[in-house]
Parts: C-alpha cells; structure tokens; sequence
C-alpha cells in the first residue's frame, strides 16, 4: 500500500492539551492541598514533596507530554480511508473505510472554542460511543472534512448482494487470496 | 402525522396478553427489588417497628403490580405496515417505536407455557440500533407471528432482490437446504456442558455479598458443626452434603437446558437460518445469513470431555445479551463440521504471535508476591503463571485468508471467533513503549458485534493485516447488515 499522506493537526492543539493539564493539575493541587493544609496529622514535608512532585508532573506534561502527542497526532484523508494517529507513549493507529461510516459529528468544548479548533468525531456500527475522534482541528478544517466525507458517503451506491452467504458454492470463484507476502 | 392518528391502525394485545405483562412486571420488580436489597434488609434490621407491616408492604406492592400490569397492558398499541412494524407503549413515559423490516437482525417467535394451550405466541424483534433495541409483541396468535416473521425474512427478498433467496417465493413450502435435529441424548449433554461452578459460584457470591445473610450463614454452620461428636465426622458429613448439592445442581442445569433446547432443530432455506426448540415454552429464533457478523465457537473444559462444542452466532447490536444470541448448544464433530462448511468457513492455517505475550503479568504479580508477602510467594506465582501464559500463548493464535478473520484462544477449552474480513467497522493498531522496542504491535478489529483482539503481532504483520482489511473492505458495496 502507498504511504499515507499524514496531515498533522493545528499547532493550536499543543496549547488546548496544556490548558486540559493545567486544568487537572489544579483540580488535584486543591484535593490535595485541602487535607495537606487543615489535617494537622500531616507534616509539613509531605506537602512540600506532595505540591514538588506535582509541580513535576505538571511541567513534563506542559513541555515534555502534550509537544510530542501534538507530534504524534495526525490524520490522513485518502481515497475510501480515513486513518488517525494519536499517542504519546502509547501510539494507536485507527483506520475506518468510508464505506463504514455511519454519522458525524463535530464538537467544541469551550476551550476549543477559544482557540478556534474542533474535534470531528465519526461513528461506525463497530462498538459503543466514538470510532475515531480527530482533536485539534482547525474549526474550518474539521467542517471541510466533514463535508467531504459526507458528500462521499452520499454518493455511494449499495450492491444487492450479500457479504456472508450459506450452502455450497457454485463454482467455487475463489476471490484473491489477501495474504500474499 | 396523519398515520398516526387513523383509528384502526392501532391494534390492542389479546386480553391473555395481561399473564405476559403480569410476570414481566414481577421480573422488572425483582430486578429492582435485588438491587435495593441491601438497603431493604439494613431497614428491617434497624426499623423494628416496621416488621409488623409486613404483610402489609407485601399486599401493596401486590396491589402496585397489579395496577402496574393493567397499565401496560392497557397502553400498549402495535400497528404492521408494509415494511415495518410499530409500537407504542409505557406508562409514564410513553414510548413511539418504528421499527424498519429491513433493520430486524433477529426475530423470535416464543411460545411460554402459559400461551400455549390458547395458540398464543410473543413476538420479540431486535433491530441494529445504536442501543440495540427490541420489541416485544405479546399474545399474537401464533398464525399472525409466524406470519409476520415470514415477512420480515422475506423483506429484502421480495424488495430488493437478495441472491441467495430461493426464486418461488415463501409461500411454497421448500425443502431445507441444512438441517439437524439434536437428539435427547445429546440435549442431555448440554446442561453438563455448562460449568457448574460458575453457577456454584454466584450462590456463594449471593450468600456472602450481605452482611446479615453471611453471618447467619455463619452462625447456622458453627451450630451445625458443633452437632457432631468428632471433627471428622463433621467433615465427612459436610463433604457429603457438599456433593449432594453439587449433585442436585448438576441434575437441575440438565432439566433446565432439556427443559429449554429439547428437541432442538435447526434448518436452513436459501439464507434464512432458524432454530425451534423447548419442551414446556418454545421459542424459534431466525435470521439471514446476510447479517451474521461474528460467529463464536467455544468448548469449555466438560465440552472438551464431551467432545461437544457450542455455536453462538451474532448479528450486529446485540453483543450484550448472550440469552438472545442464535446458538447451536451442543454441537458434535460431525455437525460442526458441515455447519462450518455450510457457512463457507475455511480450515484454519493458525499462526502464533509474538513470544513476548508469553511472560506479560508474570514479572509484575511475582514482584507484587514479593512485596507483599515473601520470596517464596513470588516463586509459586513465578512459576504457576509462567505455566498459564505459556499455555495461553501457545493456544492463541490467528487466521486470515481473504475472508475470514479468526482469533483462537484458550487455556482448558477454547474460543474461536470468526468475522467476515469485509463486515469490519474499524482497525486500531496500537503499541506501547515496550513493545515498541520489541516491534510488536496489537491490533484490535471492529464489528457491528464485538471486537477481535490480535495482540503482540510483529508491527510488519500487523500492518499487513490492517492494509489488507482495509482493502477488502473499502471497494466492498455489498449488503453488510
């Protein structure tokens, strides 16, 4: 297969993943903080090393996580695919035909809405809530892929006949084999 | 909508149809009840001055039932149209269904004990929506859901033109194309087939999951214990006891699925499958083989003995419920065989994966061993997993020619799942940093029925598979679901 022509997202996404961590580091500091400050129990070092690890983990996610998942993040819009890449450490590649896509949709956090991006979001039969969410869109990129797909989707045209069937077959047309390395 | 309003559309249920709303209404309660069981049995503990009411309690909540059944039953309305089938129920909350012909993956035909001496039948309908939803029509005569059934296999055949229907249409009694019957003999098996320890299990797990029950359970086994004149012979007795249990359990799952599969025949015409089955309640379940979308082959440790194995086959949105699933209960070598053929599955070519899946766990429970009791611990679970994953990874293994996908796993039986490679939804190849020094990926494959997992593929194959998969699927326009 030829290589996929990946499309990174826009460089706003690095800034969104920031706001989204500074966001969770801080309703964790205030957990955190609350019993660390009134329980007299607590040592004041235990704090200290509590908000310090903290303070860690919040600055690799600034400048160590949310740069190399803004790297890893893209998309590639092909002919009858549309395959996402997302990840940090953890990379998962999804690809879905447009031949399977049921619906749509775009979403926009408030946040999102500030920076001027979107999520497109594209359901298939397979499994429960979203297939395959592309985040960081611009917001007129996400509504032109939008378009695009669903213009593809329109035009295609069913075949009547079925996928699995049952009994013997007539004269055995056996169909390319897919393994062929 | 003008439609909605016509007087005669709407058409009530028998008025029989009320022992249906009736034990549906207790089994909801139940449900509900069993939920709040805890709560329930904390009130009764601490509120002594409400035990005299009991009675009470138990005499409204008849009442509410009652009320409740009459309700139902007077607001549920169904209507059949050319293509579909409409229902309008609820309470509260009323509820307008439309249900397209063309959407039904399966439709059952059940007979309970209590409608069949009136020739009465329950329809139930499951649809391919994105919360699976099904419809049940109680107390149609059995002529009137046999022909309804009919017309909704037959939908896509008179309509559209599927290949694989027969040309003479459903009204002509044709000869089927594949069939067996399971004799009692092998009906027999299928309730030995079942692991009775998982039943064994959730008896125990409802003996101990409430406080209050767990310790009069306590208290009665000191009592009886302290019975005996000797340690021994408590034991002797409570072992026999034991096995009478065990016994009677045994005996009850195999009158149980008698009771439900007996004379169990399933039959194939053009490409709708159907099975009829059940002593006292009958059911008879169908679908097209045009929307199956995973089928399922296990054999667990006693079908293995048995050397039986069960078929369940799904269609796409109900991958929750395993009651509702087409199954083939029991099936032997010789059956398995040709119902395989009979759905064009190929002989497996199996292929193992990575041996990195081999000592996944293993490392980490032996050092969580260590760490929280002794050097000793984490060599026995050194040792007893490095056994059970060496079994599992040697059990996994996967197909694929074309076709069909196959993932096979197991540690006592085993499990196959195969898809038609072209139903697939969506593909994710994921890697973690590990795997990633070892260039090894998992793939993970959607259907409208549940995923297959193929973890710990060298990352060249896997995508190879993914380009592949994608490949059949994305130039096929055929009919999916």
């Amino acid at each position: 297969m030829d290589e996929l022509n990946w499309r990174r997202v826009s460089p706003r996404y690095v800034a969104l993943l920031r706001i989204d961590k500074t966001i969770l580091c801080g309703l964790i500091l205030i957990a955190f903080s609350f019993p660390a400050v009134l329980v007299d129990a607590i040592p004041l070092w235990v704090a200290i090393i509590g908000w310090s690890v903290l303070g860690v983990i919040w600055l690799s996610l600034l400048f160590l996580w949310a740069p190399r998942r803004f790297r890893v993040t893209a998309y590639a819009s092909e002919e009858k695919e549309l395959h996402l890449r997302v990840g940090a450490l953890w990379h998962r590649h999804t690809a879905v035909t447009h031949n399977r896509i049921q619906h749509l949709e775009i979403e926009q956090s408030p946040f999102e809405r500030m920076l001027g991006l979107a999520r497109l979001i594209i359901f298939t039969a397979g499994g429960s809530g979203a297939d395959l969410t592309i985040p960081g869109l611009a917001r007129e990129d996400a509504t032109a892929l939008r378009d695009g797909l669903l213009a593809v989707i329109r035009e295609e045209q069913l075949d009547d006949a079925a996928i699995t069937e049952a009994g013997p077959v007539a004269t055995e047309p056996q169909e390319r084999n897919g393994k062929d390395d | 909508m003008a439609r909605m309003t016509e007087p005669n559309a709407w058409q009530r249920l028998p008025l029989l149809a009320l022992c249906f709303f009736f034990l549906s209404t207790i089994r909801l309660m139940l449900k509900h009840l069993y939920q709040a069981a805890p709560a329930l049995a904390a009130a009764f503990i601490a509120v002594s001055a409400l035990r005299p009411y009991i009675p009470h309690l138990l005499l409204g909540l008849l009442v509410l039932i009652l009320i409740t059944t009459v309700l139902r039953y007077r607001r549920f309305f169904y209507a059949t149209e050319a293509n579909r089938i409409r229902v309008r129920q609820g309470v509260l909350r009323k509820v307008e269904l439309n249900l397209d012909y063309d959407r039904i993956q399966q439709a059952d035909i059940a007979r309970p004990f209590y409608f069949r001496p009136f020739q009465l039948a329950i329809l139930k309908l499951q649809s391919a929506g994105s919360k699976a939803q099904e419809v049940e029509v109680a107390g149609l005569r059995v002529e009137r859901a046999l022909a309804i059934q009919a017309e909704i296999l037959a939908e896509l055949s008179t309509d559209k033109g599927a290949v694989t229907t027969d040309k003479h249409g459903q009204e002509v009694a044709a000869t089927p194309d594949f069939t067996f019957r399971l004799p009692p003999s092998e009906v027999l098996r299928i309730g030995l087939m079942h692991n009775i320890f998982v039943v064994v299990g959730v008896i125990l797990a409802l003996l101990f999951s409430n406080q209050q029950v767990n310790q009069r359970v306590q208290e009665r086994f000191v009592a009886f214990v302290e019975q005996f004149p000797s340690t021994s012979d408590a034991i002797l007795a409570l072992v026999a006891i034991g096995i009478a249990a065990l016994v009677v359990l045994i005996l009850g799952t195999i009158a149980f699925h008698f009771n439900k599969y007996y004379g169990y025949t399933l039959t194939r015409e053009g490409d709708r499958v159907r099975y009829e089955a059940g002593l006292t309640s009958t059911l008879t379940r169908s679908f097209r083989v045009q929307k199956l979308q995973l089928i399922d082959i296990r054999q667990g440790w006693m079908g293995r003995l048995l050397h039986r194995h069960q078929i369940r086959i799904s269609q796409a949105g109900n991958q929750q419920k395993q009651d509702g699933k087409f199954v083939l209960p029991c099936v032997s070598p010789a059956i398995h065989k040709d119902f395989c053929q009979d759905l064009r599955l190929p002989n497996a070519d199996w292929q193992s994966v990575h041996w990195l899946m081999f000592p996944r766990f293993v490392l980490l429970f032996s050092l969580l061993g260590w760490l929280v009791f002794d050097w000793r611990a984490a060599l026995g679970l050194f040792v007893g997993l490095s056994l059970l994953r060496w079994r599992w990874w040697n059990m996994f293994a996967w197909h694929f020619d074309g076709q069909w996908l196959a993932v096979r796993h197991g540690l006592i039986g085993s499990r196959q799942q195969w898809m038609p490679a072209a139903k697939l939804q969506h593909v994710r190849m994921s890697q973690g940093p590990l795997q990633r020094w070892f260039n090894v990926s998992n793939l993970t494959v959607s259907t409208a029925a549940g995923h297959l997992q193929l973890p710990y593929l060298p990352t060249a194959v896997a995508e190879t598979l993914q380009q592949q998969l994608l490949r059949v699927t994305r130039d096929n326009y055929k009919r999916w679901m």
